[in-house]
């Protein structure tokens, strides 16, 4: 398949996701901050802008609402809901013959539509329907990506998009919750913390089936971590890149001879075998940390080995291979 | 006639009529195909037409018209009555154009090498050498085969005697055949009992005819070749015919930054690394295919693809520089042509046309602009147009003096008498003024698919037919004999 496809594809997928988890981190908050003492408030924000990216020192005036807002609506803030929708549908639009007629259009139709809900739903306290809008629209595009369209070459790179970004954003989570700069939380809201974090990865209901609604950290993290099964779990998130890779390989002499099987391999057997009290006893940023170093690489090798590389390699991969 | 059929206000007109005679009785082509539309209602016909018109829609059937700032893109009108051409009208035609597409073939293999029909004086050479088409760098290039132009879409008009004429000869990149492949495929699903009276031929082997013809030019190759389509990319007008071609021959839709060149070889990058390409089909403009020999301000382009097409790694179809030879100026030379190289009369003839760097069809073309069309050679789609009869003064004023500034860049010809084909028009059946692209192939052997797009001015009057300027099209049916 033409490298410029795979990139376009790639990049539709993982803009969509990111879409849809910048919608589901903010409206998970938004909620919360109804029934919240103030500056309580101001500190789970402060998290969950960071968790999502953005430098709250940079814009000192600006209050973590405005911040919410521009982040929701504003398509020239990089990584607003809505540019991240937009840029998903251009990169759909420049590969609409090689996606199904029922992607290209459920995709537009998404984009299309938000632009004419009502700006002001995040001020308000009432943005519920066009988060809501982002996430099932996402989940129908991802419905639909795997129901019409041949699980091909171009489908992995789909999935890849899909995972690398889902991998990176539910880490970012936890490092947020568990990392140094994480502000103490005030006991009495700690449970909601750690349900608000499940929410923020769909992940609540999926928990309270495993683990009953006693929300403990250490099971919180285990469960986002290491669950083999729940979709948005970091273990399955790795196992999907992982499959999609050694399938790609399959046609892909360079991404063969790479690094990135490694990297996703180490990964995956980390997440595998580590159990949740080595990695909370030891330093869990620096478990967080490998994980996320490892999706970038595998990130970077799929680009070197597929998309951005250097004529004269693939000339030397050729001659080798004839 | 019943009164309340939707023919009781059809007017047979001074112009040929493509169903009725003068004295307004069907042709015998057409005599089935009227018994059938007397007999509906114009309900029945508009319901049809409705089904029509979404089937175009939802495949997303789509131009964009340049300069519309709002409507980027639009369906293209689509007429529900099919233009029907008998056996033997389609027999002239199609032996007219295997004789135009081999002498201007063989014009372009001369022009750009030894220049015999410009040393015997038949073509002026200035005329050719100032056209904005001539590619100077093309001159002694091997070209395959001398195939310089494997696909053409030869623009016919029916002049009121019945006769059919050559507009123009479209030899650069011509588009409009995946309509009249869909229109068939849709007036087959609207309309399936107009075709149980008729013995229609097929138009749907087009994109077979058309590999086929691709992979001529790759005869001399010891294996298969890769053949892509290189398109503009999704903002081009034509882009979904791009991508229906690529499709419909299973072969790869490339950009230009899709292809790299290597030691002048032609690459296109794809996940498992650069795959080579023999022949490029392309369907973006000589300017816009490398910005090193030509325009430099563009990204469309693949760098170093002239230099490898020059060293024969790579074929292009079509050849650069083409263009040259239907320059509206140089057309005008079309039956010269013909002679010179076969020895042979036209079969299709010419317009009669006006070269207004003559002295003396200046003056009478000056005299006379409010009667006569007037065209920028170099330009196509309608666009740089002056049509005398609906021009307003000011028009025709400002033509006066782009001709007096420039005579080169234009031509005249008497305005048309096209003729007129039934087309529904909501609650009536009315004439409308029609021309017809056959799109001629020419490989090891030439290809003609029996018809063409029938092209439609759907404003009462109008002449033309350009999609570009709000022309529609028709299914065009040619019988067996």
């Amino acid at each position: 398949m033409l490298s410029r496809v795979a990139d376009s594809l790639y990049w539709m997928s993982r803009y969509l996701e990111r879409a849809e988890h910048t919608a589901r981190v903010l409206n998970v908050n938004l909620h919360g901050l109804l029934d919240q003492k103030a500056h309580l408030g101001e500190q789970r924000w402060a998290r969950a802008l960071h968790s999502l990216h953005v430098d709250l020192a940079s814009e000192p005036s600006m209050v973590p609402l405005e911040y919410a807002h521009a982040l929701t609506y504003d398509p020239e803030m990089n990584g607003s809901v809505v540019r991240c929708v937009a840029t998903a549908r251009k990169n759909a639009r420049e590969v609409r013959e090689e996606i199904s007629t029922e992607m290209w259009e459920q995709i537009n139709r998404l984009a299309l539509h938000i632009r004419t809900i009502d700006r002001d739903g995040v001020r308000q306290g009432h943005a519920h329907a066009f988060f809501q809008e982002v996430k099932e629209g996402s989940h129908l595009f991802q419905g639909i990506t795997d129901a019409t369209i041949s699980h091909d070459d171009g489908w992995h790179f789909i999935q890849l998009g899909r995972f690398i970004e889902r991998v990176q954003a539910t880490v970012s989570l936890l490092n947020a919750h568990l990392g140094a700069d994480a502000p103490e939380a005030d006991p009495d809201e700690r449970h909601t913390e750690w349900v608000d974090l499940l929410k923020s990865c769909t992940a609540f209901e999926a928990y309270c089936r495993s683990y009953s609604v006693h929300v403990e950290p250490d099971r919180v993290v285990e469960f986002l971590l290491l669950d083999p099964y729940f979709p948005h779990s970091v273990r399955f998130g790795v196992r999907a890149i992982r499959t999609s890779l050694e399938a790609l390989a399959e046609t892909t002499p360079q991404l063969k001879q790479g690094d990135a099987l490694r990297a996703v391999g180490r990964l995956s057997s980390m997440l595998r075998f580590d159990a949740i009290e080595e990695i909370l006893g030891g330093d869990v940023v620096e478990y967080l940390t490998a994980i996320r170093t490892g999706c970038s690489m595998v990130h970077r090798e799929l680009f070197d080995a597929c998309v951005s590389y250097p004529i004269e390699s693939a000339l030397t991969v050729q001659t080798a291979s004839q | 006639m019943p009164s309340q059929s939707l023919f009781s206000s059809y007017a047979v007109g001074e112009f040929y009529d493509e169903m009725f005679e003068q004295d307004r009785t069907p042709r015998e082509a057409y005599a089935s195909l009227h018994r059938r539309l007397e007999s509906l209602s114009a309900r029945e016909l508009t319901k049809r037409q409705q089904a029509a018109d979404e089937s175009f829609l939802h495949r997303g059937i789509t131009f964009t018209v340049y300069g519309d700032e709002k409507g980027t893109e639009k369906i293209f009108p689509y007429d529900i009555i099919p233009r029907v051409l008998s056996a033997s009208e389609w027999e002239t035609i199609e032996r007219g154009l295997e004789q135009r597409i081999d002498a201007l073939n063989q014009f372009l293999a001369d022009v750009y090498g030894p220049g015999r029909i410009l040393n015997d004086g038949v073509v002026p050479r200035r005329l050719v050498l100032s056209s904005r088409h001539y590619r100077r760098e093309m001159r002694g290039v091997r070209v395959p085969q001398d195939r310089y132009v494997s696909v053409a879409g030869i623009d016919l008009v029916r002049l009121p005697d019945g006769q059919f004429a050559v507009l123009e000869d479209n030899l650069r990149v011509p588009s409009g055949v995946s309509y009249m492949l869909t229109n068939r495929h849709v007036m087959r699903n609207v309309f399936p009992k107009l075709f149980e009276h008729y013995q229609i031929r097929s138009v749907d082997h087009y994109p077979k005819a058309l590999l086929a013809t691709l992979e001529d030019l790759a005869a001399d190759l010891s294996h298969d070749p890769t053949i892509a389509l290189l398109t503009p990319g999704v903002y081009n007008s034509a882009y979904y015919e791009h991508t229906f071609l690529a499709r419909q021959m299973g072969i790869e839709l490339v950009e230009g930054r899709d292809l790299v060149v290597h030691d002048n070889v032609v690459y296109m990058r794809t996940t498992a690394g650069l795959r080579r390409v023999d022949v490029i089909y392309r369907r973006v403009d000589d300017d816009f295919l490398d910005p090193i020999p030509f325009r430099s301000d563009t990204a469309l382009g693949v760098p170093g693809l002239f230099n490898a097409y020059r060293s024969g790694s790579v074929i292009l179809a079509n050849a650069i520089g083409t263009g040259v030879a239907d320059d509206k100026a140089l057309y005008a030379y079309v039956p010269d042509i013909i002679r010179y190289y076969l020895g042979q009369e036209p079969i299709l003839q010419n317009i009669q046309t006006y070269i207004l760097e003559r002295d003396e069809d200046r003056a009478y073309v000056l005299d006379h602009l409010g009667e006569m069309v007037v065209k920028a050679v170099d330009e196509s789609g309608g666009y740089g147009m002056l049509i005398g009869p609906h021009a307003s003064p000011e028009l025709i004023e400002s033509f006066r003096q782009r001709i007096e500034a420039d005579p080169r860049q234009y031509i005249a010809q008497p305005t048309l008498a096209l003729s007129a084909a039934p087309c529904f028009l909501g609650n009536r059946i009315a004439p409308r003024h029609v021309d017809l692209r056959p799109y001629v192939l020419y490989g090891s052997q030439v290809r003609i698919v029996p018809g063409g797009l029938t092209r439609v001015a759907l404003t009462e009057g109008s002449l033309v037919v350009n999609s570009s300027q709000g022309g529609g099209s028709k299914d065009t049916w040619v019988l067996d004999a």
